[in-house]
């Protein structure tokens, strides 16, 4: 099996749980407000919105503290752990901001029907789903790049270095975060050209990639315990 | 054929593995022996390419080690920690192996846990020190790689399941040979395993032999201390022992029957010497052993 498959598999329940509670989150939470008032602002977009950058943090975190380990040492060189890595975290920097885009496409649909949308709710358009997709991909990518690098200072170096390389780990998110940006009143924000800041955002995103590379390809696996 | 070349592992100014070259023929059941410190982990962790040697190279049937997809899949190293989650169920551990590991036999796994006593649905982190290295054994023999590294693989079991361990290791090891390198303190436990024997000390090889040939090596002498002294003149000693007019030599070396025989109408002694006992002898001595000579 591939590493991006096991990778796969080995994630299958957070992600299962992890969608169910965010939908479970969202009726809930959506049904209260809307005993009290129309919602003014989008839900989804706050939970899930958040979840695609904390979540993808998360992972890039996890994967070189817990995986990387785990999978090595059942025969799989560093090369071919961060080649299937990059392949798992393509999907998720692909999927996750689709999700926040279609949910959210189904949260203004169900409270068009029931109208109950509040005039400040942001109201979800099919022509600007593919904007709405592209502001919110760079931060998905931006934030797991950043959790890989950050994670993989500390795992080669002392925690002191470790610690001082979150600064420079952390300029993704810095970027993605000063130049595009999507918040829960579906405000898209960019402060240069779409193109320009994509750019910017993705450099920097691939430069963190590169980075953790570097950091992991000839990293000793170290002993727990 | 497994080759160690100029093979140095560095820890800052540390020097844990020093220029060793080594040579192993492959299909044999190694044992590693060495005190705290004597840099077999780190020896172990270069053969497995867990880590990058500070200098030399590791060769498997002539192919550089490191990083190489092939010789990874064909590794196994069960270090004493174990390199798991402590959340992960042992079931989770198993299927990450049938994933990966090409030669996963999960019947014998599942086998192992029986023998064992352990449950799949138990947590690595729940999992007592005994009962931890039970989960190694079984992954580095239910894995099957040619070359399987267990590294105190026995830390924390009690005498029957180490016993039962020994056992299924012999057993698995005739029914599908591979080269098994095996890490210890329980020397004279283990004797019995080990085709060859490999003595590390202060980061160098001190000795690597046939096991067979090791056990007739050394012999104590014992007598009165004038002629003890005079009969080792010549050999090698190892260690030595008076009380009062008594003394005891440990010498290296397979003494000849003649002069065993002229010793004994001499009035002196002679015992064998254990493999543990060699190896108290061979990494106690402040000067390495040639300066006894």
């Amino acid at each position: 099996m591939s590493v991006s498959a096991v990778l796969f598999q080995l994630y299958r329940p957070v992600i299962y749980w992890g969608l169910a509670i965010v939908v479970t989150l969202e009726i809930a939470a959506v049904a209260a407000i809307l005993t009290v008032n129309p919602l003014g602002f989008s839900f989804w977009l706050v939970v899930v919105g958040s979840a695609a950058k904390y979540w993808p943090l998360v992972t890039g975190i996890l994967m070189i503290s817990t995986y990387f380990r785990l999978i090595v040492t059942n025969g799989v060189t560093r090369h071919e752990f961060l080649r299937g890595f990059a392949v798992f975290a393509l999907g998720i920097v692909v999927l996750f901001p689709a999700l926040v885009v279609i949910g959210h496409g189904v949260e203004s649909t169900v409270l068009g029907l029931l109208d109950q949308r509040g005039d400040t709710y942001p109201v979800f358009r099919f022509g600007e789903a593919a904007n709405e997709y592209l502001h919110v991909l760079p931060a998905t990518a931006a934030y797991l790049a950043s959790g890989m690098v950050i994670s993989a200072g500390f795992y080669r170096f002392r925690p002191l270095i470790g610690l001082l390389l979150i600064i420079p780990g952390s300029l993704p998110i810095m970027a993605s975060s000063g130049l595009i940006t999507i918040d829960e009143f579906g405000v898209l924000t960019q402060r240069a050209p779409l193109a320009v800041a994509l750019t910017i955002v993705l450099a920097a995103t691939a430069t963190a990639g590169i980075a953790a590379h570097r950091l992991m390809r000839d990293v000793a696996i170290r002993r727990t315990g | 054929m497994i080759e160690l070349r100029g093979v140095t592992v560095r820890y800052g100014s540390t020097v844990a593995v020093d220029n060793v070259d080594l040579e192993l023929p492959t299909g044999a059941i190694y044992g590693l022996l060495g005190r705290n410190g004597s840099g077999k982990t780190s020896l172990l962790s270069v053969l497995a390419s867990y880590r990058k040697p500070s200098a030399g190279t590791v060769l498997i049937d002539g192919e550089a080690a490191f990083e190489n997809p092939r010789l990874m899949r064909q590794t196994s190293f069960i270090r004493d920690t174990l390199d798991l989650s402590g959340s992960d169920r042992i079931s989770t551990v198993f299927a990450v192996a049938r994933w990966l590991r090409p030669g996963w036999d999960a019947e014998y796994a599942g086998k192992l846990l029986d023998l064992f006593e352990l449950h799949p649905r138990e947590r690595v982190g729940g999992l007592s020190r005994g009962e931890r290295s039970m989960l190694g054994a079984t992954l580095g023999l239910a894995g099957r790689a040619p070359l399987t590294i267990l590294d105190e693989s026995y830390l924390g079991m009690d005498a029957v399941a180490r016993t039962l361990f020994y056992r299924e290791l012999l057993d698995d090891y005739l029914a599908h040979p591979r080269t098994i390198v095996l890490s210890t303190h329980l020397i004279e436990e283990v004797a019995e395993l080990f085709e060859r024997v490999i003595i590390m000390d202060r980061g160098r090889i001190l000795l690597h032999d046939e096991t067979d040939a090791l056990r007739g090596r050394g012999v104590t002498v014992t007598g009165p201390a004038d002629l003890v002294t005079a009969f080792a003149a010549g050999h090698t000693v190892l260690g030595e022992h008076s009380l009062g007019t008594v003394r005891a030599l440990t010498l290296d070396g397979r003494l000849d029957p003649d002069e065993i025989a002229r010793g004994e109408r001499d009035g002196l002694s002679f015992g064998p010497l254990g493999l543990q006992e060699l190896f108290v002898h061979l990494t106690s001595q402040p000067r390495p052993l040639e300066a006894s000579r």
